[in-house]
């Protein structure tokens, strides 16, 4: 052994065994022999950063996934969970039978009451489907035939951090990699321009905590953590070039930084030397594709209009779906946009058709707008929150200022495109959508079909990390067979 | 009572090694002791006579207590109770006969002890038969030891898929495999077996579990396909469970009219069925499902080298997807020529915004694995269409934008076979045209898109 091998931090143990004894060797050569993987049929190396593994377990349903999350929970019973009983018994008290002894969060688990908010407005059927969705959400309701309902999702968090962690990395504590970072790790990019995983943020969060700790790559390589958009002018931070600073001066400078950095790394082997350089010449290609995807001035007015007039101003939701339409044209794999408000503990008679308006259309437009493209055919779009709200009043029922409480136990994703069925339902939950009565889903679950649906095998997409495999669903997550096509 | 009685029959399958470990100790002994050499081992004798005594009586206890619980029918039970029951009888008499008289003539002593080696051994295959099936044992055997058994000859190795019968090529051997230790003709559990055609549609005692035509009506494929953890799931008891490819491999055969003693005739298969049938018989070099299929390395380098991203469909799947890397500039025809090279691999093909045109299309029919194609963005008219209309394969292609696509050019497209998503938003294609060609063919969704470019009549989807 040189003394380079002796300071190597990923492959020290590793270079022992496979150096120690040539008896090793020989097991190894047995193993590849055994699997009839020969050494000149690996896999040719790719000008694309394809992931660790290239290609997906099974056939993959969709090549890339949008997700919607309406950070703060978007309220399901005003939403999509229509329940005739709640409307029925508005003002009354929901019955202890149907709360039993589930968990409260502390902002209502002092209350002497509980009484029931019917629907804050009608709700009505759609399509041919017949799916049931509030007036407050007229273009999703126009869609509805194009999305797959499930109303049967629940969480195990009852309040944002937690709740919005597990749901985009399977764990309640900062530090695991987001999905988003899996998928990137697992099938890297159809794009070698622009990021992986791209993340935007809409709207207020009034207090909800939000951090890049729900798009980090964990304890992946860095490079898998999602990328931020803002809405500025300079979407992506430090990306361009200082004032005097030619666009060839930066690429002799990453030149001769890249030099430096493979002496470094022919020193210690260390992973994240590699991983930065291909964050800085990622940024440098950054600086002419970002502009480009964030410059909407090519797009036709009638376009433009689907998505409402806010798409007219950048960091609305509207434009960051208009954008997450162009960066899935442009191969990004996985797109994840907040929207951000939803936390009604109050006033949700006076929020709620405001917030609703400003992401109705947009959200809509972008399923329709992807199926016009023929992208919805092999993009997952999902809609949804990191739990619901309750049935009942958080607050005196009768002040115009009432809200409603977190709730876990049950909560509404919509689901379009990439392999799910169309117009479709998928569980159920109890006349005051309280409980779930029928064919539940875990956000475990939730992760694991999203996984399944890129044809990853939720099972065995593992990392090695402190002496055990992580994967994104823990020990757990069942796909559900039922929603796929 | 009834389920201590079940519980400890249970363990007749640990018991059972018992006598044959130690019976065979106390044969060996009997026979060696015999020689001058080894005569002061004889002291061993009724020892170990007695061991085997004990162990075979409280097996043959168990085996009747496992019996109890039913399901084991047929002549291999009988036979196999028949002779564990001699077994016991006779290494207790051999046990007696040893201590009491220990004198008897060698020559009897070497033949009883022989013929319990007989009875143990027949013991052990018919108990064999019980829980692995009749034909496990011979399953491997050379084709001229099979004739000598009278068995069917066994099945030729499948080179290509016309050549399988989807029956006893994919199916049967998919089943025994995973449930024929149970389902067996001697052992049936629940009174069902897989060994025979006849007997897997005939079913067990809750009835017959495939509705042919109908897989969702079908019990075998609602418990293989349940949650793992659920309590009908088969197969149970953690055994290794079919693979979700070999389910829908069910899942189509019982839709398909559960064939048998035919051969799969190549042009009604769809792709997805195709690629699963072939990695499951193991045909091009991919030996089993759970082994990893690697593209071509050379055909991939060759892509990449001409501005291509390639993945293969999936790690058992070495067939090719193939993205144009950089769109927006217009293909050589060196890119072209590198993508007809690779042309039969190619499943899934995005050439978007890459400035063709009609000639650009020329040589496209070799894309005969082609399932999907997005050419939206591109120059293509009407003209060019007729060369993918022999694409015998091809579900989804994207039009989308190649303005001199019209009606006419979908009147070209009625041809493609397989068609079922066809994308001509901001395209010439009028709402009559695409109505035109859903009333032909019902099965192709037309997108027209949304919204209406401006100055264009209304547009939607047509079905």
């Amino acid at each position: 052994m040189n003394d380079k091998d002796c300071c190597s931090i990923d492959n020290a143990r590793r270079n022992f065994l496979l150096k120690a004894g040539a008896g090793l060797g020989a097991l190894s050569l047995v193993d590849l022999l055994r699997s009839g993987v020969s050494l000149a049929q690996t896999p040719a190396p790719q000008v694309v950063d394809v992931g660790t593994m290239g290609t997906g377990h099974v056939p993959a349903r969709a090549q890339r996934v949008i997700m919607l999350h309406m950070l703060g929970a978007i309220s399901h019973v005003d939403t999509f969970d229509y329940k005739p009983t709640l409307e029925r018994m508005n003002g009354q008290d929901l019955p202890q039978s149907v709360r039993d002894t589930q968990r409260l969060s502390t902002m209502s688990n002092g209350q002497s009451a509980f009484p029931i908010i019917g629907p804050l407005r009608p709700f009505r059927q759609h399509g041919q489907s017949g799916a049931w969705v509030s007036d407050f959400l007229p273009f999703t309701g126009a869609i509805a035939d194009d999305l797959c309902f499930v109303k049967s999702v629940h969480t195990e968090h009852v309040n944002h951090d937690p709740a919005s962690k597990f749901l985009h990395t399977g764990f309640q504590l900062a530090g695991r990699p987001s999905a988003g970072a899996w998928v990137s790790y697992a099938l890297g990019s159809d794009n070698r321009d622009l990021p992986n995983f791209v993340v935007m943020n809409s709207g207020i969060s009034m207090g909800v905590p939000q951090d890049s700790a729900i798009w980090g790559s964990g304890f992946l390589p860095s490079h898998h953590q999602g990328v931020e958009f803002r809405a500025a002018n300079d979407p992506v931070l430090y990306v361009s070039n200082p004032d005097g600073l030619e666009r060839s001066d930066r690429r002799e400078m990453l030149n001769s930084l890249a030099g430096l950095a493979k002496l470094q790394h022919e020193t210690t082997n260390d992973p994240e030397i590699l991983s930065r350089v291909s964050q800085y010449e990622m940024a440098y290609r950054m600086q002419e594709s970002v502009p480009e995807v964030a410059d909407i001035s090519d797009e036709p007015d009638y376009v433009l209009d689907m998505y409402g007039p806010d798409v007219r101003t950048p960091g609305t939701f509207a434009r960051n779906c208009l954008i997450a339409r162009r960066l899935c044209e442009r191969g990004v794999k996985y797109i994840t946009l907040f929207g951000m408000g939803w936390d009604h503990h109050l006033a949700i008679k006076l929020a709620f058709p405001g917030m609703c308006k400003a992401i109705d259309q947009p959200a809509a437009a972008l399923v329709t707008d992807l199926k016009q493209r023929g992208l919805l055919d092999d993009t997952l779009v999902m809609f949804g929150s990191e739990f619901g709200r309750t049935p009942f009043a958080q607050g005196d029922f009768n002040n115009p200022l009432v809200g409603r409480d977190h709730h876990g136990g049950c909560f509404t994703w919509w689901f379009a495109g990439g392999g799910v069925k169309p117009g479709y339902t998928h569980g159920e939950t109890d006349e005051f959508s309280y409980n779930i009565v029928k064919d539940p889903v875990h956000i475990h679950d939730l992760n694991a079909t999203l996984l399944h649906v890129l044809g990853i095998d939720h099972e065995r997409l593992t990392f090695r990390f402190q002496g055990r495999d992580f994967r994104l669903t823990d020990v757990h997550g069942k796909v559900v067979e039922q929603i796929l096509a | 009572m009834h389920e201590t009685v079940y519980f400890l029959g249970r363990f007749h399958v640990l018991a059972l090694h018992l006598p044959i470990g130690i019976g065979l100790a106390a044969v060996l002994l009997e026979w060696v002791a015999a020689r001058k050499r080894f005569q002061a081992l004889a002291v061993a004798r009724s020892f170990l006579w007695g061991a085997t005594a004990l162990s075979s009586v409280l097996t043959v206890a168990l085996g009747y207590m496992h019996f109890s619980e039913g399901g084991f029918e047929g002549p291999s039970a009988s036979a196999h109770r028949f002779f564990g029951t001699g077994v016991a009888l006779l290494a207790t008499a051999i046990w007696i006969a040893s201590v009491k008289l220990p004198e008897l003539h060698r020559p009897i002593r070497i033949f009883v002890s022989g013929l319990l080696l007989l009875l143990l051994t027949m013991t052990g295959h018919y108990g064999g038969n019980l829980t692995h099936g009749s034909t496990y044992l011979v399953e491997y055997a050379p084709q001229p030891l099979r004739s000598v058994l009278g068995l069917e000859p066994g099945r030729r190795r499948v080179e290509s898929l016309a050549q399988a019968d989807p029956y006893h090529d994919v199916v049967r051997p998919m089943l025994q495999a995973r449930c024929g230790t149970c389902h067996n003709d001697e052992k049936r559990s629940g009174g069902f077996s897989v060994a025979t055609y006849q007997s897997t549609l005939a079913g067990g005692e809750t009835g017959s579990v495939v509705v042919v035509g109908r897989s969702a009506d079908s019990e075998l494929f609602r418990r293989v396909t349940l949650p793992r953890d659920a309590e009908d799931f088969m197969p149970a008891e953690g055994k290794t469970p079919l693979t979700t490819e070999q389910t829908e491999i069910l899942r189509w055969w019982i839709d398909a009219g559960a064939p048998a003693d035919e051969l799969l005739g190549e042009t009604n298969l769809d792709s997805n069925i195709r690629a699963l049938l072939t990695t499951e018989l193991g045909i091009n070099g991919s030996e089993r499902s759970s082994e990893p299929a690697i593209a071509d390395a050379q055909l991939v380098a060759a892509l990449n080298e001409a501005g291509f991203l390639v993945r293969q469909v999936s790690q058992s799947d070495a067939r090719l997807t193939v993205r144009v890397l950089s769109p927006g500039k217009a293909l050589a025809r060196e890119q072209l020529d590198a993508l007809l090279m690779a042309a039969p691999q190619i499943v899934e093909l995005d050439l978007q915004d890459s400035k063709i045109e009609d000639e650009d299309l020329e040589g496209f029919e070799q894309f005969v694995e082609l399932v999907r194609l997005r050419l939206s963005g591109n120059e293509v008219t009407d003209k060019g269409l007729a060369t993918l209309a022999s694409l015998g394969r091809l579900q989804y292609l994207n039009l989308y934008g190649n303005q001199g696509v019209t009606d006419a050019g979908l009147d070209t497209l009625a041809a493609v076979a397989a068609l079922r998503n066809l994308y001509v938003w901001r395209t010439g294609v009028s709402q009559d045209g695409a109505t035109r060609l859903s009333e032909t063919r019902p099965g192709i969704v037309v997108e027209l898109g949304a919204v209406p470019e401006a100055g264009q009549a209304g547009a939607g989807t047509s079905r």
